[in-house]
């Protein structure tokens, strides 16, 4: 082992690892430099690192292939739109179920509420009510199809169903006047 | 890290993740499937992963994903066929010395590509992809002071792979 200049070549080949390498070294700069220059198999090692890195850096990156992005897209980023737009069919085909249950009992329960004079009047304007509650709640939906965040989604969804919740509220109230009736 | 940061960290990590696993696993096919599984990975971890940790994380999960891989090999005792030719490491356009009949950057490459798994990680990491010993402890998942005694044996390894083709050449 070369003692030169007082310092062990371990110590000094780590030493030179770390100042290559940018980090803090143990030994200070003037006394490995003056191992350097005394120890042939010290700076031997040190001509290797930098030969090693000059060419190591000199290699390119090796991109993926535009397939394999492809692949890593679709089975994530691209596969969120189908569950929203999945999420917003199936709140289309719920609201479509609760609007046809409106269509169906809302004459009937403005029938069991008026009197049969008045049946025929009372189903009339109760199907402009079950019109009027559609148009909202499909209005609100159409906006739910378009829009890409779960959010926005939420909140159009949970507007529409507060109005259509307010409109029967209304519709079953005899006291209130139904606009455009 | 959010869902919609996935997209940003896939197209700033993907160039170095492949890279790295290429240079793991030396097979281009091989390499492909560990860096998607990687990625894969990473989408269903999304809110445990930091945004500014993705690209370590996604390192370590290939490193991690390489060595599974090349332990299978040796288990299998499968001898890789299509290993990858020296030219798919170096860019022609920015090579002015380098031609593939053997000449330093070819020997070096070579020399690096027959480490140990072990001495080959630390070396790309740190000469390839130039990280600091902190970051290759991340991926490694070893203290800063393994990482650095692994990097120092394995320079060594390096060196006693590359000296006889040295004095060869300088003798030529």
């Amino acid at each position: 082992m070369n003692r030169s200049i007082n310092i062990d070549c371990d110590d000094a080949l780590a030493a030179i690892d770390a100042r290559y390498d940018g980090e803090a070294t143990r030994l200070g700069d003037d006394d490995l430099d003056r191992h350097l220059h005394t120890c042939s198999e010290c700076s031997d090692y040190a001509a290797h690192l930098v030969t090693v890195r000059r060419e190591l850096q000199a290699t390119r990156m090796i991109p993926m292939s535009q397939e394999a992005i492809d692949t890593v897209l679709a089975l994530t980023v691209d596969q969120t739109v189908a569950p929203h737009v999945a999420q917003a069919r199936g709140l289309r085909r719920l609201a479509t179920a609760a609007v046809v249950a409106l269509a169906v009992l809302g004459p009937w329960m403005v029938l069991r509420q008026s009197n049969d004079s008045a049946a025929v009047e009372d189903v009339e304007r109760a199907s402009m009510e079950v019109r009027y509650v559609m148009q909202l709640t499909f209005g609100a939906l159409q906006r739910v199809e378009d829009v890409a965040t779960e959010e926005i989604m939420e909140s159009h969804v949970s507007s529409a169903l507060t109005r259509v919740v307010d409109t029967w509220t209304e519709f079953t109230n005899p006291f209130v006047r139904k606009p455009g009736l | 890290m959010r869902r919609d940061e996935f997209r940003k960290a896939f197209f700033d990590a993907s160039d170095r993740v492949h890279t790295y696993a290429v240079w793991m696993i030396r097979n281009r096919e091989d390499a492909r499937d560990i860096a998607q599984e990687a990625f894969l990975r990473l989408w269903q971890r999304c809110e445990t992963v930091a945004t500014q940790s993705a690209r370590a994380w996604l390192l370590r999960t290939v490193h991690r994903l390489c060595v599974d891989r090349i332990r299978q090999r040796t288990r299998r005792q499968e001898v890789s066929l299509s290993m990858l030719p020296i030219d798919s490491f170096v860019d022609a356009d920015a090579t002015t010395d380098w031609s593939p009949d053997g000449d330093l950057r070819g020997d070096v490459i070579r020399a690096v590509v027959a480490l140990s798994p072990e001495d080959r990680a630390v070396v790309v990491l740190r000469e390839v992809m130039g990280m600091s010993y902190g970051d290759m402890g991340e991926v490694l998942a070893q203290p800063v002071s393994t990482v650095k005694v692994r990097l120092h044996r394995a320079r060594k390894r390096l060196r006693c792979r590359l000296e006889p083709l040295c004095e060869k050449r300088s003798v030529r």
